[in-house]
């Protein structure tokens, strides 16, 4: 049993005095350690935001006048062109167009980028006479200009760096040649991407050319035979639309030819869809995850990759070589990648 | 270390002062941290708005040329021309101050501002244009210089809405991240000034605590000293300080008073046992002033009588008459030992010799009508006792035991030891007495007159108390007694007995100046 003892009790407390004291102590010293190093972090925060996005002290500063949209060779085009920024010290000032078919919006960033003085633009415009009177404006000033899409490339101070469509048409054809296993010649229906606005009618645009590079493979080997060619140019009227409405009409259809990666997805869920598998095949262009699945299981036949980001790469290269004064190439070309089941991871 | 922080805080005031000094030190600086974390956090939200602020500013600058133009060039107004020229400079000195801060390029926004500043340059040479046209009336110039400052001042509003809408989003992401360590910092300074509080609070109440105990302490020592209690411990203080010097002289001072007061108690004590002696002495004095004045009464001019009886004694032993003369020989013999000084001691031998004298006169006055019998133990005649204790309880025998009986009767005297006290008994077969009576005698309520024998004149409780006197014992007497059965009387002496306590040295009676009997016995 314990018995009472004053001077026990005082020495309990003294302790439990002593002990309290401590903790406090700890607990104060750990709390203002703990103040400072959340005010560290905050000052991080706030010190993030200071950091340089474009690496070291740019040289250049180049304006990318785009309309990325949903269509992923202008998304890899994009990331191709910053990472160039990176490793040409360019700062890459990024005005996105919202509305592919409103070349008023890239107009007026070729002249907003013009009043700016930048050093180059980089633009994948389409076809309006507005539109080709900024650029030449632009390049009058004394600004390098690179175009995404071809149009008139007649300014020396402009320069195309992108696929070469003829031979995009080429390539797609011979594909599509060997994409049935149906006897020649294959029953071929053909989505166009959207076209741009335009006002003039002498300018020739990248589906014409790329439908004569395919025209001529035709021709030479007769083993296609050109059944429809859909242009999607309506947001209302989507690929997987236009697969059905080509389905339906043209039940004789072999292989169905996309110009993009979303239209080649969406023309391949449509073939699952109304069960058709092994029966119609596609042949697409972008390599996505949904697409290599496709290809796997047999449904695309293969596809041709534009090479989205070596394009936007080399269109900072070309900028920065044209600022430095050094010669550049007028058009250049970005050639396509096939890929088929052989060689898709 | 120790003996120096002793050193500096051994007054009260430097430890009040240090403690003080502590807590305000603690809470001052935790005050200065929390206060230092929040301007800088102030600081920054400030700084994150000031670009749109400015932004605003610059825009409403960037309107002001622009109406101020357009009114200049539809009313060739030189107010107007002043307003623009005045709001022009303001907007030019906005927008250096505003894109010349630029440090580098960092961002899209640093991008921004650079084409803005670029894009206000353009303006600004498009206005200029405007009005130079104007003012030579070449409308054409001017107005198509109008228009390309408004598609100018058109991008710079869209730039700088975009700028602002950066800066917003940019700041809102940064609150965002910022809010959760925000969060946690708040956090951090709760806990931080919750346990500087507490800390401050637990400081102060051990300072309190430590400076009131010892006072407490004080207080409650005062307090029972004021209760007369002088015997509660000693108030403990292990600090250095005043407190400490103030315990201590509490402490002497109520030793001293302790002291002081046992003192007197000691004095009043011995006083009062002095007192007592006295008073025992007065007693004793009493009882053998009562003792002597009976034996003075009996006195009466002893040396007359004493030369009278061995005139007769001799008279008898020439007449031839033996038993007169051994009865006037028992009965000189029984004088003399009656009239000594009652403050002498005397043995057992000679307290039965003279009852044997006593028996011898006791048979020729009365013949054998009572008859005694001895049964004596002779080691204990030696024993030293105060003179005339058996002779009255024989007498008391004789008178009230036995005399008015007449069968006559016997009366036993034994003298034996029982454990390490000797027992003188007187025992007689008279008429005894009653629990009442026996009560008195045992509690010496019967009157000396009631008990007093005829020859000694002394009573039981005259015996009884020389005694308890002469051996410092109480217990001496025992009685046992039923009516009608006989009395028993037994006294009880130490043995061996103790020497004799001087009662000259001890109470100086006049006894000791010498007695007149026993000089006159000497005769």
């Amino acid at each position: 049993m314990d018995r009472y003892s004053p001077v026990l009790e005082g020495n309990r407390m003294k302790w439990l005095y002593k002990t309290l004291l401590a903790l406090l102590f700890i607990t104060m010293v750990t709390s203002a350690g703990l103040a400072a190093y959340y005010f560290g972090l905050v000052n991080q925060v706030y010190d993030k935001s200071t950091h340089n996005i474009f690496g070291e002290q740019p040289k250049y500063h180049f304006s990318l006048v785009l309309n990325a949209g949903d269509d992923d060779y202008w998304q890899s085009f994009k990331e191709g062109v910053i990472e160039a920024g990176k490793v040409y010290h360019a700062a890459i000032e990024y005005n996105s167009v919202t509305d592919p078919l409103d070349m008023d919006q890239v107009v007026e960033y070729i002249h907003i980028a013009n009043k700016s003085r930048v050093d180059g633009i980089i633009v994948n415009g389409g076809y309006s006479s507005s539109y080709s009177e900024a650029i030449n404006k632009a390049a009058e000033s004394g600004i390098h200009i690179v175009v995404g899409m071809v149009g008139s490339v007649d300014n020396q101070r402009l320069s195309y760096v992108g696929t070469n469509f003829y031979d995009f048409g080429v390539k797609a054809a011979k594909l599509i040649s060997q994409a049935s296993s149906k006897a020649s010649p294959v029953n071929l229906a053909v989505i166009l991407s959207h076209e741009s606005a335009t006002d003039d009618k002498t300018m020739v645009s990248q589906n014409d050319i790329l439908m004569s590079g395919m025209a001529s493979v035709m021709e030479s080997e007769k083993k296609i035979n050109l059944i429809t060619t859909l242009y999607r140019n309506s947001h209302l009227l989507g690929a997987e639309d236009l697969t059905r409405c080509i389905l339906a009409e043209y039940p004789n259809v072999d292989v169905i030819f996309c110009t993009n990666a979303k239209d080649t997805a969406a023309a391949a869920r449509v073939i699952v869809e109304r069960n058709l598998v092994g029966e119609v095949v596609v042949v697409g262009t972008g390599l996505t995850d949904e697409i290599k699945h496709y290809i796997k299981k047999g449904i695309v036949f293969g596809v041709l990759d534009r090479n989205g980001y070596n394009a936007g790469f080399k269109s900072v290269e070309v900028l920065a070589g044209s600022v430095a004064d050094s010669f550049q190439s007028s058009y250049i070309n970005i050639p396509a990648d096939i890929y088929t089941a052989i060689n898709i991871e | 270390m120790r003996k120096f922080w002793g050193k500096m805080f051994n007054s009260i005031k430097t430890r009040v002062i240090a403690v003080f000094v502590l807590t305000m030190v603690l809470a001052g600086s935790t005050s200065i941290f929390i206060l230092g974390l929040s301007s800088n956090i102030i600081e920054k939200m400030d700084d994150m708005f000031a670009d749109n602020v400015e932004l605003k500013r610059f825009l409403n600058d960037l309107n002001q040329v622009s109406t101020n133009l357009t009114n200049y060039l539809v009313t060739a107004d030189s107010e107007s021309l002043l307003n623009y020229y005045r709001h022009k400079d303001l907007f030019q000195d906005r927008a250096q101050s505003m894109f010349h801060a630029m440090g580098g390029i960092y961002s899209q926004n640093d991008l921004i501002y650079k084409d803005i500043a670029y894009m206000v340059e353009a303006f600004l040479q498009e206005t200029e244009e405007a009005v130079r046209a104007k003012r030579m009336d070449n409308a054409d110039e001017y107005m198509a210089r109008y228009a390309e400052a408004n598609r100018i001042s058109k991008y710079i509003r869209t730039y700088a809405d975009r700028l602002n809408l950066n800066i917003l989003n940019s700041n809102t992401t940064q609150y965002l991240d910022m809010s959760e360590h925000l969060n946690k910092l708040r956090t951090a300074n709760f806990v931080l000034i919750i346990s500087v509080i507490l800390l401050n609070v637990l400081v102060l109440a051990y300072l309190t605590y430590n400076m009131t105990k010892p006072i407490i302490a004080l207080a409650n020592s005062a307090a029972e000293m004021s209760r007369g209690n002088f015997d509660a411990e000693d108030v403990e203080v292990i600090s250095q300080d005043e407190l400490s010097i103030m315990a201590n002289a509490f402490n002497e001072m109520k030793h001293s008073i302790k002291n002081y007061i046992r003192e007197l108690h000691n004095k009043a004590d011995t006083e009062s046992k002095l007192l007592e002696q006295q008073i025992e002495n007065l007693r004793m004095q009493s009882l053998l002033a009562d003792a002597e004045m009976k034996a003075l009464q009996m006195q009466i001019n002893p040396h007359f009588l004493f030369n009278t009886l061995n005139a007769g004694l001799q008279l008898a032993m020439m007449e031839g008459a033996e038993k007169t003369s051994a009865f006037l020989d028992n009965m000189s013999k029984i004088f003399r030992y009656n009239v000594k000084s009652l403050d002498r001691k005397v043995m057992l031998r000679d307290e039965l010799d003279t009852l044997k004298a006593y028996e011898a006169l006791f048979s020729v006055r009365f013949g054998d009508i009572i008859q005694f019998s001895y049964n004596i133990d002779p080691s204990l005649l030696e024993l030293e006792v105060p003179p005339l204790i058996i002779q009255p309880l024989v007498e008391n025998a004789t008178i009230h035991g036995l005399g008015n009986l007449e069968r006559g009767g016997n009366i036993a005297i034994s003298l034996y030891k029982e454990g390490n006290m000797a027992r003188i008994s007187v025992k007689d077969n008279g008429v005894g007495m009653n629990e009442e009576t026996k009560k008195r005698i045992l509690e010496g309520l019967c009157t000396e007159n009631e008990m007093a024998g005829h020859m000694t004149g002394i009573g039981l409780h005259n015996v009884v108390q020389r005694l308890k006197l002469f051996f410092c014992h109480e217990d001496v007497i025992e009685v046992y007694s039923e009516p009608g059965r006989g009395t028993e009387i037994v006294l009880k002496i130490p043995c061996p007995v103790p020497a004799l306590v001087s009662i000259d040295s001890k109470t100086q009676t006049p006894m000791t100046g010498g007695d007149p009997y026993v000089q006159s016995v000497s005769l």
